[in-house]
């Protein structure tokens, strides 16, 4: 299947809201509105489903890299430099397996956005649009400001949103059974603490 | 509130740079099609005779990146770079073309951005939870940043439109090749051995701490020297030194290569902050992806404005699908592959895709099969 096929197969589902008012730039922005609520909602199921199918996995690199950490951070306020680096290194070694994991999880909310992309090009690439500064554009250049704008705005509220409400609480305990990353400042308010009463 | 002030000078910065990109105003594709004179169905791009990429096969291919991202982290980069060159066909067919011809340059390019559009979406948004987390350390992120964004912002100017496919895939068998090396060198003994050490010295501190510490006498930092090239500084008594000119030029480089060759970056780039640097983990995580994030921005943006370089959209979004099953597969696969096992299976592939891409870009023909 290539791509043009597949834009056709899309067609109908998102065309017909930029139909629905008599003014074409409302209509444009009725149907830009859809399309982030469309891609938004898709990525962020998937990227839950994707989640909680290996939830075992990403708590468990996140376990290990706070628990080396921490180690490192109790290892400085020992003073004890080559146990600060071992512990260190290990730490990094998580991370590192931690960082590209949650790249390829979070891969999984973009899916839909390079189809949302393609499919307005196939449709509207023949339509100049101008912007202050920047002069003529491609949908794009109005898209993805949107759908960052509209993902920020969906994370804020999906406390009050009821599947997401339960995903997003979910997805915090898999990730607080790990613990809690010690920083430096915790050492600081430890040695603070100590020399208060020592000296009371 | 500090980290959040640097974080959106940062911001401020990638944007200005995005919109101080002049928008190009001739078709840069069109005039390519004009020069080549290419005959046939129209196909990638609506070039004419251009092969139809299938994103069945895009899919299936990036299940193996996504596959790789899960269980060994870094290579998944090359390998959607190998994708886009051999599997789709892309490779070929932009050879087809003189190397003197604008067409073939300009499909280089799109091979080079779609690489990058991957990683880049995915690094911006672990960038913006990590700040969330208040795990950005921002003046180190921005030094690596203002080395990211020098390389990626002067490397597209400079070569966009100038890269045959020929030299593009000449120096990423280089780079597979060097990739090859620095897995092979953890599977080794001595790179074993590095890691089982440093478990053993792990684990005997956290049996002996019982969360003790000692009386601190030094709190935070204190800077002890500081010259263009060593800073030592004490923090909590224990002295440290790095070399304030690493992270930008370790930034610098990275990014370069990493907006040359269309790849992610995040592969060098994490082992560099780690290894090299030796930083600690807590500076490591926010900064690293923040540097990713704008080295990437910077580098899409330059093509995509300063050089309107097209993409392929069904292609990323093939691919991206296929990464979220393979990533999925990937940690379940883990449990019955040991990691040494997974890393070996990897630098057999890098050899064998540096030695192929070496020889057909430097020599003209492949001296592995097939030929």
């Amino acid at each position: 299947m290539t791509g043009t096929e597949l834009y056709s197969i899309l067609d109908p589902f998102l065309i017909w809201i930029f139909r629905i008012p008599s003014q074409a730039w409302l209509g444009f922005v009725f149907g830009i509105t859809w399309i982030c609520l469309l891609t938004t909602v898709i990525g962020e199921l998937s990227m839950a489903g994707a989640y909680f199918i290996n939830k075992r996995h990403f708590a468990g690199n996140s376990h290990d890299m706070v628990q080396n950490h921490n180690l490192s951070v109790q290892a400085l306020g020992c003073k004890n430099k080559e146990a600060w680096k071992a512990c260190n290194q290990l730490a990094n070694d998580a991370f590192g397996k931690n960082f590209f994991s949650h790249i390829a999880l979070f891969a999984s909310s973009l899916w839909p956005v390079p189809f949302a992309i393609g499919w307005l090009y196939y449709r509207f690439s023949g339509v100049n649009f101008s912007v202050p500064f920047a002069g003529e554009v491609g949908p794009s250049f109005i898209f993805i400001p949107s759908y960052i704008l509209f993902r920020y705005l969906f994370g804020k509220l999906k406390p009050w949103i009821p599947v997401f409400r339960t995903i997003k609480r979910k997805i915090k305990e898999n990730e607080d059974a790990g613990g809690t990353m010690l920083s430096y400042a915790d050492l600081m308010q430890d040695s603070k603490k100590k020399q208060a009463e020592q000296a009371g | 509130m500090k980290n959040r002030k640097y974080f959106a000078i940062a911001a401020v910065l990638a944007a200005l740079v995005c919109l101080m990109a002049t928008p190009a105003l001739a078709d840069r594709l069109a005039e390519a099609i004009a020069e080549a004179k290419p005959a046939g169905e129209p196909g990638y791009m609506q070039i004419p005779g251009a092969p139809n990429l299938n994103v069945i096969i895009g899919l299936f291919w990036a299940v193996w990146v996504g596959w790789i991202f899960s269980t060994v982290g870094a290579f998944g980069g090359i390998m959607a770079g190998v994708g886009h060159i051999t599997i789709y066909g892309l490779g070929d067919y932009a050879k087809s073309f003189k190397k003197t011809m604008k067409l073939n340059k300009v499909v280089t390019d799109s091979i080079r951005v779609s690489n990058q559009w991957l990683v880049g979406c995915s690094a911006a948004l672990s960038s913006f939870n990590y700040f969330k987390a208040g795990r950005l350390v921002a003046p180190l992120g921005i030094a690596l940043a203002i080395g990211s964004v020098g390389g990626s912002w002067l490397v597209p100017i400079l070569t966009a439109g100038k890269i045959s496919l020929k030299a593009y895939l000449g120096y990423f068998g280089l780079f597979v090749l060097f990739l090859g090396c620095y897995l092979f060198y953890e599977t080794t003994p001595a790179g074993q051995n590095k890691k089982k050490a440093a478990k053993k010295a792990a684990k005997a501190f956290q049996d002996s701490v019982k969360n003790h510490t000692e009386d601190n006498v030094d709190q935070g930092v204190k800077v002890v020297t500081f010259t263009p090239t060593k800073c030592v500084f004490t923090f909590f008594g224990v002295e440290f030194s790095f070399n304030p000119l690493i992270p930008v030029v370790g930034g610098f480089f990275i990014a370069a290569l990493a907006s040359f060759l269309g790849v992610g970056g995040g592969f060098l780039l994490v082992p560099f902050l780690t290894s090299v640097a030796g930083l600690p983990m807590y500076l490591v995580a926010g900064t690293s992806a923040l540097a990713v994030f704008v080295g990437m921005v910077n580098s899409i943006a330059s093509y995509m404005l300063l050089k309107q370089t097209p993409v392929e959209w069904s292609l990323i979004g093939a691919e991206l699908v296929g990464i979220v099953i393979g990533s999925m597969i990937g940690p379940r696969t883990s449990k019955y592959i040991p990691d040494i096992w997974l890393k070996r299976l990897f630098v057999v592939l890098a050899v064998y895709v540096g030695v192929r891409y070496c020889s057909k870009g430097f020599l003209g023909y492949s001296i592995v099969p097939p030929f």
